[in-house]
């Protein structure tokens, strides 16, 4: 700390330490003024604690700006700089050096948070909800840049500056993804604490009715649609960088991501039924509480050193501080919910066993049980670390085992849900009729074409299942309203109904896209001499030799291939900073149907032979196209439809209520 | 919160549902904690897999450590690659089928998934992972490798 404002060693470092100094100062008295605010009631406390958002927001800003350009201007007065960055070093790179390393990435945690507690401090309403969630936003907000000025600073001053830095991670410099998954990563993960503060809102202050829910949705949903595209971009990075031709592994790093993506999932359901049939309002503030705080585990996990994995930080002194501060916050959740939420009951009870909230509430259990399987298995190794000494790792057949079968049944829910109605006991043959009969027929087609792996067989089966249920949906509204040109219509009114059909439709592909290349992935390694020819997987390769590539901050040895006609060239870099880490960087042709992927494992420094591993993936890209269906459909139930929807379900509720 | 009535009491379907919940919770924490078990990966040196046969012997393992130099004989036509892993203290034979990676080098950090012959210092590999970090110090002789910090700086 007593470098912290040596302007004379380091302008950045006293700069950033002085805008993050005056960001945790004005955090500390909007949280006081809100706490006051909340529990006095005094409007002028809360207007108070509002604003030192907005100066929180201005100078963690300045902070991050002090790093990016002291990054930029290859400033290596600053220790964050000279660890992670050189001379050399790309633009694009050095812009996103801010998250490439651990005290960069609280940084940027610290300000997307200050981001989303601006924001809405700027849209969020002026009710009894808003000072508590103003307050706990801002308590996040002390935890993160507290530990920023302590335990990870990226402003650290190096007394003696070297004259050049040792240079990013050569894997983070070898694809452009790494500008793109951290950022949404971050921006859901954070996200997720928006609805957590309307939780802890609605229970401090005792207003558990559906305000805090209504004024959650957009918020949950956006932060959703970054996690599910983080998800899925990360899934893309393995898959174009790593060279082994697969894009998810169960490494906890990954499960950390996942594990609050299941459990967000399950909520987004799960408020539909609060909204409309005012039920489950105790499970879903649970919900949310074990949504935020799986993202601080994971946080925790992936910072600490605690669970073995290949991509984690370098364990740093920040682990024991985050698992001080998911303590904290589950704690603090769980007094509050268990305090606040004994004296409710659900006016309701689930009527129907065959009702959409029973299909609802079915798949809710089975998303928290997969999400607590992949939690379990994820902490496992520490359970046996403790007891035994040994250092270990759950295996992916462990996951394997039960996400085939849950996922199967989520993907039968999820065609399920829509097609029955809400509540009545009204007869659902009708309208299952042909969504079974599509079941059948696309499970015994697929059969008889040759698929006998009951994954990928059940997946095609329930992905017609799903298909017809919707075309079904969606004719009869279309034929009610008169014929198929009303459709723009409809989903202008409903956006919500059609943004989650087109969800849907995107996670039939993607579930397509998961069975199938899960199941049918095939490979072939071979060492081929200069002009002859392999056949590999019954594809001829024939090398034609070796080129060298020299960029300023690596060297290319690229191998040249004609794989069934095309030309392919995988390469081996080796980056100037990491001289003895050579990055192979596979080629990779997308295709509709099967990938081919192409790693150069080793070559001969005469150019003489190769050796290369051909790759064929069936339906992978259905993955990539899959997401951006689903994102689509996501972002088309943010937008406002004419809110007659939900004011004549309302209003028929009360009718019914009367009656 | 006082103005509203006082909640009814949900009915309880009583005993039958609870032990019933438990029999089926029972089972299935059963088959996830024995399956967890089978499928445990554990990270170890040679040293360690032989000061502790009763635990590791059998499991799948990823066995870390140095490639010993002058050990490696690789043959690029059948892809048929033999080395000697040492930790400092104890050196087991390695052999692999398969690529290997450019940054398979001697002296350097290696990690390979796979099965040891039991009763015998050889262990059959089914993947090669590289180290991949410059940070990665090798450990002096007599010195166990610090395999945590190997594996996380370790890329398949």
């Amino acid at each position: 700390m007593n470098t912290l404002f040596a302007y004379s060693l380091s302008p950045s470092s006293a700069l950033g330490s002085l805008g993050l100094l005056l960001a945790l100062g004005f955090a500390l008295l909007g949280f006081l003024l809100s706490l006051g605010g909340g529990l006095s009631g005094d409007v002028r406390l809360a207007e108070g604690g509002r604003r030192s958002a907005w100066a929180v927001f201005l100078f963690t800003t300045l902070a991050v700006l002090v790093l990016e350009v002291a990054t930029v201007r290859n400033d290596f007065s600053l220790r964050y700089v000279a660890d992670h960055s050189t001379t050399l070093t790309p633009l694009w790179v050095k812009l996103v050096t801010l998250w490439s390393a651990l005290a960069g990435s609280v940084l940027f945690w610290a300000w997307v948070l200050s981001l989303y507690t601006f924001l809405l401090s700027l849209v969020a309403r002026n009710d009894v909800l808003r000072p508590w969630v103003m307050a706990t936003m801002l308590f996040n907000l002390l935890f993160f840049l507290g530990i920023n000025l302590t335990a990870v600073n990226p402003f650290t001053a190096m007394p003696l500056p070297p004259s050049q830095g040792a240079g990013p991670n050569p894997l983070l410099q070898n694809n452009a993804m790494m500008a793109v998954h951290p950022v949404l990563m971050y921006l859901g993960y954070v996200g997720l604490s928006v609805p957590f503060a309307y939780a802890v809102a609605a229970l401090a202050s005792g207003r558990l009715g559906e305000s805090w829910l209504v004024q959650t949705r957009r918020w949950t949903l956006l932060s959703w649609m970054f996690l599910s595209a983080a998800l899925v971009a990360g899934a893309f990075w393995s898959y174009e960088v790593l060279g082994w031709g697969g894009y998810w592994a169960w490494d906890p790093v990954e499960n950390a991501a996942f594990f609050p993506w299941l459990f967000t999932t399950a909520y987004l359901h799960s408020l539909q039924i609060q909204e409309r049939r005012r039920m489950l309002k105790a499970w879903n503030v649970w919900l949310i509480i074990a949504a935020y705080c799986s993202t601080l585990l994971g946080t925790f996990l992936t910072r600490s050193g605690v669970v073995e994995s290949v991509h984690s930080f370098a364990a740093g002194p920040s682990g024991p501080l985050f698992l001080v501060f998911f303590g904290v916050s589950t704690l603090g959740g769980v007094i509050l919910a268990s305090w606040r939420l004994s004296s409710l009951r659900d006016p309701r009870r689930i009527e129907g066993v065959l009702s959409r909230e029973s299909a609802f509430l079915a798949g809710n259990l089975v998303f928290v049980a997969f999400a607590l399987m992949v939690i379990g298995g994820t902490l496992f190794p520490i359970l046996v670390g403790v007891l035994t000494g040994a250092q270990s790792s759950v295996g992916a057949p462990f996951y394997d085992f039960f996400a085939i079968p849950l996922g199967l049944l989520l993907l039968a829910l999820m065609g399920l849900g829509p097609l029955l109605p809400w509540n009545r006991q009204a007869k659902v043959w009708p309208a299952l009729r042909w969504p079974l009969a599509a079941f059948l027929a696309s499970l015994v087609l697929i059969w008889a074409l040759g698929v006998h792996h009951l994954g990928p067989a059940l997946t095609v089966g329930l992905a017609g299942f799903n298909l017809a249920g919707l075309i079904q949906l969606t004719s009869q509204a279309a034929r009610q309203r008169g014929g198929i040109a009303a459709l723009p219509g409809l989903v202008r009114s409903y956006p919500r109904r059609y943004g989650a059909y087109l969800a849907h439709l995107g996670l039939v592909i993607v579930a397509l896209g998961l069975a199938f290349s899960g199941s049918y992935q095939r490979q072939q390694t071979a060492t081929i001499s200069r002009g002859q020819t392999a056949q590999l997987l019954g594809t001829p390769v024939r090398f034609l030799g070796l080129s060298q590539r020299q960029d300023p901050q690596r060297q290319s040895v690229v191998a040249h291939l004609v794989a069934g006609g095309e030309a392919m060239n995988p390469a081996i870099r080796v980056y100037g900073n990491a001289p003895t880490d050579p990055v192979a960087t596979p080629e990779v042709y997308f295709r509709p149907v099967v990938d081919r992927y192409l790693t150069l494992l080793a070559y001969s420094g005469q150019g003489n032979w190769v050796t290369v591993r051909l790759i064929k993936t069936p339906l992978v890209s259905w993955i990539w196209v899959g997401t951006l269906i689903l994102l689509l459909g996501t972002g088309t139930t943010l937008i406002s439809g004419k809110a007659r929807e939900l004011s004549s379900q309302a209003a028929s509720h009360l009718a019914r209520e009367g009656a | 919160m006082t103005t509203l009535p006082a909640a009814k009491r949900r009915p309880r379907g009583g005993l039958k549902y609870w032990l019933g919940g438990g029999i089926v919770l029972g089972a299935l924490l059963y088959l996830v904690i024995g399956h967890l078990g089978d499928n445990l990966v554990f990270y170890v040196t040679p040293t360690e897999y032989f000061a502790n046969l009763g635990r590791y012997q059998g499991h799948l393992l990823r066995l870390g450590g140095l490639v010993e130099p002058g050990t490696v004989h690789y043959d690029p036509k059948t892809q048929q690659l033999r080395f000697r892993m040492t930790d400092g203290v104890t050196q087991v034979t390695v052999r692999y089928r398969g690529g290997v990676p450019s940054m398979f080098m001697p002296d350097r950090g290696v990690v390979v998934q796979g099965r040891m012959v039991p009763g015998s210092h050889t262990f059959l590999g089914t993947q090669l992972l590289v180290k991949h970090s410059q940070n990665y110090r090798p450990p002096r002789p007599g010195q166990t490798s610090n395999y945590g910090y190997l594996l996380r700086s370790t890329q398949p």
